[in-house]
């Protein structure tokens, strides 16, 4: 039988010694810092390429239908909508205030943070789904006018594809965030009401 | 001083005792350590935040359990328990008496509610207890009550598997 003396004696015998350095620490600090930046870096850029682009088309293409504006409109809105939801993102997980405050109170905010990600990944990204493809749908109203049948038919046709595959990816990614979300609001409030005085 | 030399002084006299908090946190040596990178990161980038505190260790160890705390990966929390149990029933023999005593106390605290898991890491490493009540945000006289029910449940888990 051993009391709890006996097993604070045991705990301060071990040999066990983190494998992590102070020099390990520096190079994952470099190198986090780089590849965080880098990817915001990628992303931006990528989605201000896009953006440039959109514009100098719209700028630059003569007769326009006002379905073609408004596609044009409702697209722009899509990407600058995309790289405002990263940038905050990306702002909220740098937001280091939450790390220094209470456990219960981190908790919390784990648990709000989850809920803000879900509804992110699933019903934001169908709405931005479906806007970008209205988009492309009223931009094939000029194509109809203005081209061979086949042309309009083709573009509609891979709209819809497109559609159909978005949606028969969402219903599986959605199933798989909810069944994430519950498990981890279960294991959060579990934690939480361990926090209960 | 600069915030290089301070963070190495920090590393050198916090490292080990938050390893032991993640360790017994997590059960897992890997994890341990990849939790306590984490959290040394997290300190790293508040540094500014906390460079004239009294109590410097009391902010590192708020990080370090919220870092545990955010650690929710349930099938490997399972994975480890059997990896424990593993190391204890078939490497019994090639471990030193002390290591394998070592093995088991961890995996006795494993057995441990999460913030339990927390608390008595602390408290086997000797942490003031009103510095755990700060870490911890519970209150001090409730603290002390539930380090005597943590304490008396360890001993109990620990003397139950010793038998066996």
């Amino acid at each position: 039988m051993k009391d709890f003396e006996a097993l604070k004696d045991i705990w301060h015998g071990q040999l066990a010694k983190p494998k992590v350095s102070y020099d390990d620490i520096i190079k994952g600090i470099k190198k986090s810092k780089s590849s965080f930046a880098n990817k915001l870096l990628i992303e931006t850029l990528g989605m201000l390429v896009i953006i440039v682009l959109f514009i100098l088309i719209w700028l630059n293409t003569n007769s326009m239908m006002w379905t073609t504006h408004l596609s044009f409109l409702i697209l722009l809105g899509c990407c600058i909508y995309y790289l405002f939801v990263q940038l905050s993102d990306y702002k909220s997980i740098s937001n280091s205030e939450y790390l220094l405050k209470e456990p219960q109170e981190y908790v919390h905010y784990l648990k709000s943070y989850s809920r803000k990600r879900y509804l992110l990944n699933t019903t934001k990204y169908r709405v931005y789904s479906i806007f970008t493809g209205l988009a492309f749908g009223l931009y094939f109203v000029e194509i109809y006018f203005t081209s061979p049948f086949w042309q309009t038919l083709a573009g509609l046709s891979g709209i819809i594809l497109w559609f159909i595959f978005c949606w028969y990816l969402m219903r599986i990614y959605i199933r798989k965030e909810q069944e994430k979300l519950n498990g981890m609001i279960i294991k959060l409030e579990a934690l939480e009401g361990q926090f209960v005085e | 001083m600069n915030k290089e030399a301070l963070f190495k002084d920090i590393f050198k006299s916090n490292s080990k005792k938050i390893y032991h908090l993640c360790y017994g946190y997590t059960g897992d040596d890997d994890a341990a350590n990849d939790l306590m990178q984490e959290t040394f990161l997290k300190v790293w980038q508040n540094l500014d935040k906390f460079r004239n505190q009294a109590l410097i260790s009391t902010w590192i160890y708020r990080i370090a359990v919220n870092t545990c705390l955010s650690w929710l990966r349930v099938e490997k929390r399972q994975a480890k328990d059997k990896l424990t149990d593993n190391i204890i029933e078939t490497k019994g023999e090639e471990i030193s008496e002390k290591n394998e005593q070592v093995a088991l106390l961890y995996k006795c605290i494993s057995k441990l509610e999460e913030t339990e898991r927390i608390i008595i890491s602390m408290v086997l490493d000797e942490i003031p207890y009103a510095e755990i009540a700060e870490i911890s945000g519970v209150s001090e006289g409730n603290l002390r009550v539930k380090i005597h029910r943590i304490k008396s449940k360890l001993t109990e888990i620990y003397n139950r598997y010793e038998r066996f």
